[in-house]
Formats: C-alpha cells, sequence, structure tokens
C-alpha cells in the first residue's frame, strides 16, 4: 500500500504544477476602485464562460448501426453579459432516439413547466415524455448506470404497465448475457408516456425509506440489502432529468459474494426542493465499467417545508444521528446531527438541520442570560432548544460564539446547563451508526469502543473526546437517557 | 453598497487563491486540461450566481471542492455517455478520447507515471475517486475530506481503504508493473 501511497503522492505533486500551468494567478489591480475590479471579474468570467458555452454549445452525435439510430443535438445559449447581474445559463435539448425496433420516437425537452404524474417515478423526469417502455428502460440504463442498455422483452402486466429485464453481456462467453435487474414500468397520466418507476434485483434491494415515502429535504438513511465487488455499493441520490447530476453519493459496505448483506447509508438531501421526486438507487459495484451490476431504486419525494409548531411524535430511527467520533482524526467530540462541542456554529442552521429531520422545534428558550449559579460555564447567554426528547443547549458571550455546550437524548436535565420544565414529548429514535441509541442494553457499550468504560449504579461513562458521555440506565440496564456536555465548571 | 463592495473583495480572493487547486482536482478526475478548466469556470459561475449566501457559509473552498468533484463526475458520465456512442462510427481519435486505464494498460509502451496514476483513479467508483484525488491533491486529512465531501468519517476511511484495494489490484495487472519493481530494486 505504501507503493499507492508513493504513486499517489507524485502525482498530486504532478497535478498542482498542471493546475498552477492552466490556471495562473489572476493579478488584480488593486489600486482601482472596488465597483470596478467587481466589475473586470464578471465580465471576465463571463465572457470566458460564454466562450465555453458556446463552444460546447451544439454538439450533434449521429449513430447508425443496422436500424438503430440516436441523434442529439443539445443548444446551450449563454446568458447575456451583465456587469450586475448574477451569471445565468438556459440550457434547451431536443433528443430524437430511434430503438431497434420502432420508427423515430420523439423525445420532447419541454422547458422546466412542473407537470404532476399520477405516481412517482425513477426515470426520466416529469416533463420528458417516452412513447415506448422500452425507450424510457433504454435511457434509464444510458444515462444514469452510464453502460449501453442491453435489454430482454418488455413483459407486459397490463395495457398501461410492465417490466423489462437489464443483462450484461460484461465477462460473458460471446453471444451470451445475463439478468442484473427488473425495471418496473408504467404509462403515467397526464403526459401518457412510459416511466421507470421502480427497479429491483437478487443483489440490491432498499427496505427504507419505502417508495413514494414523503423524506425532508435533508439527511435521509437508506436501508437495504446487497451485495457488490469488494461489498462496495454505491446510493446514489438524484432528481431525475435533463443533465442531471448527484444530490449525494455514499458507498455502503453490503456483502462481497454471493450472499446479500444489510447495508445503512446516509444520503444527503438538502439540495432537492419541496416536490421534488428523488431517485434513491443502490449499486453493487461490479470493477466493470460496461457491467450494470445488480441495482435496486426507488423514488421518493421531498415534503412540503414544515412550518407549523406541530409535534412530530412518529417518526423513524435515524441511524447514524449520533456519532461518538471514537475513531476520528483528528479527535473530535462526540457529535449529534454532525455538531459537535467547542467549536463555533451558528445556531440558526443547527436549528434548521434538526427540523429538517425531527419536525418544528418543541422549546426555544431563545437567548437568554446565563443564571449566575452558571458563571463558571464562562457563558453570558444560553439558548437551549428541544425537539420531542433531543436537547441542545449552545452557549454565547459578547465575543465568541454561539459554541455547542451540551446536546443529550432522553434527559432534560443537563448538570451544566439550565434545567428545563419540559415532559418529553416523544423518543426521537436516534441512533449511532451501529444501533446504539435508547433501549440499547448497556452491555452493548462494551463493543463501542470508548477508551475507559466506568459503572456506577444507574448510571455508565464512556471516556470520549475530553469528557464522558453519560448513559442513564432503567432497572433492566437498558439506556433511557444520554449526554455529553461542556463541563468547564 | 459598503457591503457588496466587500463580498465582491472576497469573491475575487477566493478565485485567486483557489482556481489553480480546482484546476488541479478536476484535471486529475477528467484527464482533460480543457474540461478541467471548463468545469472551474462553471463552478466559479454558479458561486458568483449565489455569492450572497454561499459567502456565508463555514468553508466556502469546501464548497468549491465538492462542487467541483460533483460536476467531474458528471463530465465522466457525460464523456463516457457519448464516448460510446461516438466509438461506434469509429470516429473517435486517441486525442480525442478521455485518457482511461484502459489506454494505460493497451499501451505496451504506457509507463505507469502521474497521468497513468490518474487514470486507474478515474476508473474507481466516484466516491473512492473523490477521496483519493482530495488526498494527493490536496493533502486532506481524511476529517478534512470528509468535511468537503460532507459525509461521515467513517465513510472516507472506507471509500479510502476499497479505492486503495482496487488501485492496487489495479497495479498487480499493471503491464508496465515489472519495470516498476525493476526501478525500485
Amino acid at each position: 500500500m505504501d507503493e499507492i501511497d508513493d504513486l499517489g503522492r507524485s502525482a498530486g505533486r504532478a497535478a498542482r504544477k498542471r493546475g498552477q500551468r492552466l490556471a495562473p494567478l489572476v493579478h488584480l489591480d488593486t489600486n482601482q476602485p472596488e465597483r470596478s475590479d467587481m466589475n473586470k471579474r464578471t465580465a471576465w468570467i463571463a465572457a470566458a464562460a460564454a466562450t465555453v458555452l458556446v463552444v460546447a454549445g451544439v454538439v450533434a452525435i449521429a449513430s447508425v448501426k443496422g436500424n438503430e439510430s440516436v441523434q442529439t443535438t443539445s443548444t446551450i445559449e449563454p446568458a447575456p453579459l451583465s456587469s450586475t447581474s448574477s451569471p445565468a445559463s438556459t440550457e434547451t435539448t431536443q433528443v430524437t432516439t430511434t430503438n431497434p425496433s420502432t420508427t423515430d420516437v420523439p423525445l420532447t425537452v419541454e422547458p422546466p413547466e412542473q407537470v404532476a404524474l399520477e405516481q412517482a417515478s425513477i426515470w426520466p423526469g416529469a416533463d420528458i415524455v417516452f412513447d415506448t417502455p422500452q425507450d424510457a428502460a433504454s435511457d434509464f440504463v444510458r444515462s444514469v448506470l452510464g453502460v449501453e442498455p442491453v435489454l430482454g422483452e418488455f413483459r407486459e402486466l397490463d395495457s398501461r404497465s410492465g417490466e423489462i429485464e437489464v443483462r450484461s453481456n460484461a465477462d460473458a462467453p460471446p453471444g451470451t448475457t445475463f439478468p442484473r435487474a427488473l425495471l418496473q414500468l408504467r404509462q403515467l397520466r397526464p403526459t401518457d408516456g412510459w416511466y421507470v418507476i421502480s427497479a429491483n434485483s437478487g443483489g440490491a434491494s432498499i427496505s427504507l425509506p419505502t417508495a413514494g415515502a414523503e423524506v425532508p429535504a435533508g439527511p435521509l438513511t437508506v436501508e437495504g440489502e446487497g451485495r457488490g465487488f469488494e461489498s462496495t455499493l454505491n446510493v446514489v441520490a438524484f432528481v431525475a432529468g435533463p443533465g442531471y447530476s448527484d444530490l449525494d453519493l455514499v458507498i455502503a459496505s453490503g456483502g462481497a459474494f454471493e450472499q446479500n448483506e444489510p447495508f445503512s447509508a446516509t444520503v444527503d438531501l438538502s439540495q432537492a426542493s419541496p416536490g421534488d421526486v428523488v431517485t434513491i438507487l443502490v449499486r453493487g459495484d461490479t470493477g466493470l465499467s460496461e457491467d450494470p451490476g445488480e441495482f435496486a431504486a426507488i423514488p421518493v419525494v421531498i415534503a412540503p417545508q414544515m412550518t407549523a409548531v406541530t409535534p412530530q411524535t412518529d417518526h423513524p430511527a435515524v441511524r447514524g444521528a449520533i456519532d461518538f467520533n471514537l475513531d476520528s482524526e483528528p479527535a473530535r467530540p462526540p457529535a449529534l446531527f454532525g455538531y459537535d462541542l467547542f467549536s463555533e456554529i451558528n445556531d440558526k442552521e443547527l436549528i434548521a438541520d434538526v427540523t429538517s429531520v425531527l419536525g418544528a422545534v418543541d422549546d426555544d428558550t431563545g437567548w437568554t442570560p446565563m443564571p449566575e449559579a452558571l458563571a463558571c460555564t464562562g457563558a453570558t447567554e444560553y439558548r437551549s432548544l428541544l425537539w420531542d426528547d433531543v436537547r441542545f443547549v449552545v452557549h454565547r458571550t459578547a465575543d465568541f460564539g454561539p459554541t455547542l455546550a451540551a446536546w443529550s437524548i432522553g434527559d432534560v436535565t443537563l448538570l451544566y446547563s439550565p434545567a428545563l420544565d419540559n415532559d418529553i414529548i416523544a423518543q426521537s429514535d436516534l441512533t449511532t451508526a451501529a444501533g446504539i441509541g435508547i433501549g440499547t442494553p448497556a452491555a452493548e457499550l462494551d463493543d463501542v469502543g470508548f477508551d475507559q468504560i466506568l459503572y456506577e449504579d444507574n448510571q455508565v461513562s464512556g471516556l470520549a473526546f475530553i469528557g464522558p458521555v453519560v448513559f442513564t440506565l432503567d432497572n433492566s440496564d437498558q439506556i433511557t437517557a444520554m449526554s455529553f456536555e461542556q463541563n468547564d465548571c | 453598497m459598503l457591503r457588496r463592495s466587500s463580498s465582491e473583495r472576497a469573491f475575487d480572493k477566493v478565485f485567486r487563491t483557489e482556481r489553480s487547486k480546482l484546476v488541479a482536482l478536476a484535471w486529475s478526475m477528467t484527464g482533460r486540461e480543457d474540461a478541467a478548466v471548463d468545469l472551474v469556470q462553471e463552478v466559479f459561475l454558479s458561486a458568483f450566481a449565489d455569492w450572497e449566501r454561499i459567502s456565508q457559509f463555514d468553508s466556502v473552498g469546501a464548497w468549491l471542492r465538492r462542487a467541483t468533484i460533483n460536476r467531474s463526475i458528471s463530465w465522466q458520465r457525460r464523456a463516457r455517455n457519448e464516448r460510446e456512442v461516438v466509438e461506434k462510427l469509429g470516429y473517435i481519435s486517441a486525442i480525442d478520447r478521455p485518457v482511461s486505464a484502459a489506454d494505460t494498460t493497451a499501451s505496451a509502451a504506457g509507463a505507469l507515471d502521474d497521468d497513468g496514476f490518474w487514470s486507474l483513479v478515474r476508473e474507481l467508483a466516484p466516491r473512492q475517486q473523490a477521496v483519493m484525488v482530495l488526498r494527493y491533491v490536496e493533502d486532506l486529512s481524511v476529517d478534512e475530506t470528509a468535511a468537503v465531501l460532507g459525509i461521515e468519517v467513517g465513510t472516507v476511511k472506507s471509500a479510502a481503504a476499497a479505492g486503495r484495494s482496487r488501485l492496487a489490484a489495479a497495479l498487480e495487472r499493471h503491464p508496465d508493473r515489472e519495470r516498476m519493481e525493476e526501478n525500485r530494486g
């Protein structure tokens, strides 16, 4: 492996040199008025981009092989140059596809006008219409999986639905193919076009979320089973449509050989908008670029933004929200939703992030003067936030912060933060990636990897980054609460 | 007006300090100098269009790197699709074809040099590529890589391990292997 590091470092140096050669430092005349500087920069970037876009603007690819033809014309128009407005670009695409068994099939990409289909689909976007299921399936395989389609026959289930097998000839004897996954297709109103509504295979399945589920525009835990080359499963989230790009891609670990194994991954959907249909694709790696691999895909719908102050009491477990950070480098404190202690944070962002998962905040003290009894914390103000049984306490002084001072689950009586009167409204079901959370037997903490574990009556302290995570236990030694807090007093 | 000037200066500073680094990232993921420059230009256009918001991020550099990596991955996908169609016609030339491991291994004289290393990296899964280029081009730690990609540290570690394992396997198969061994010896 050292050999790879040696090669990598050398290649990295070469890449940096190339970057400096291709993009030398631009010296600005800083004596000019600032406004002029910006105009020059805007015009320069816009002009350069315009050149790029115009050069790349017209792409025509024509392919003729037997009775198959593909013709693509893409026109990208640069936005008008302006020194005061933000640059922008518009894109119009016209694609004509002929598949082997049909005559020309027009594929029309309309301007971005939202079309509400009767059912969420994984491909194509609602504003694209394919007249045959074969065309929809081919476009999915080519555009999303990045391989040339090798498809089985369309098997009709009823007059408006059916399924098509995605096959592969990679590493197969000449002239043979083998199945990889099954696409479910349906003709959907109001466009009456054909859409891929889901995909499944023996080597990949998604159990969470469910197809068509409403999910927040934030972290989304995807669970299921799968297998792939060297255990690698690619979990991808994207909004279908022309020119799409991944919202997120996470590598998960599944089975390496014939057996599927459970996987769990958290994809970030924060870039999606309410109403967007997001495709969640789980695909086993094959190590072969021409093989689509085994895969499963479902659509989910981004929920409208939550504005009502309604306690959400029935959300699913959020695996991975708790991270004790025991193997991070450099060391980091235990974190909740990625927020850890001792560094400055934006409390508004914290609220937005947690709200996107747990719903509206149940209790917010706002910025409140710190009681004298807790002056030892060094903070002059605190803000306590509560979602169900999840609490964050944020501190600040006149010249520093806010910083996260404590987080807890199932406990509103943190030692070094003002107590809350609230009763716990509901259990949040947050867990670590390994599933440690409220209700977990304390014995499982032995395997978490704390530097040291201290047992005292109904409490367990797991030593982590500059202090312990404190777990409270019930009479059957199950975890009822956990907390981590700044203990400067 | 004063506030806008400050914002503009901040953009200029970021542009000047980050551009060459981002081009290096994009080049290592595309293997094409023109594409790398174009992609980074698009990233800055995008950043400029939404600068009021982006400039408020804790780390603008992380956002720029993530945007560059995402665009490079999308570019790879588009290029692969286009190449497969065009190759059917026999129109593609060696110059037009993005450098890939297939090119490297197919060429008996093709030494596994710096470019060859990146062509092997480009055969990895996207997230593994991202982790590798941030590690070797940017010298980022696991923690910094996780912050840039917005993923868990554990995910970075697993992607790095998987990527290195696949690179090691590719190196074993590389036709230039014997010469490398001799040089090392």
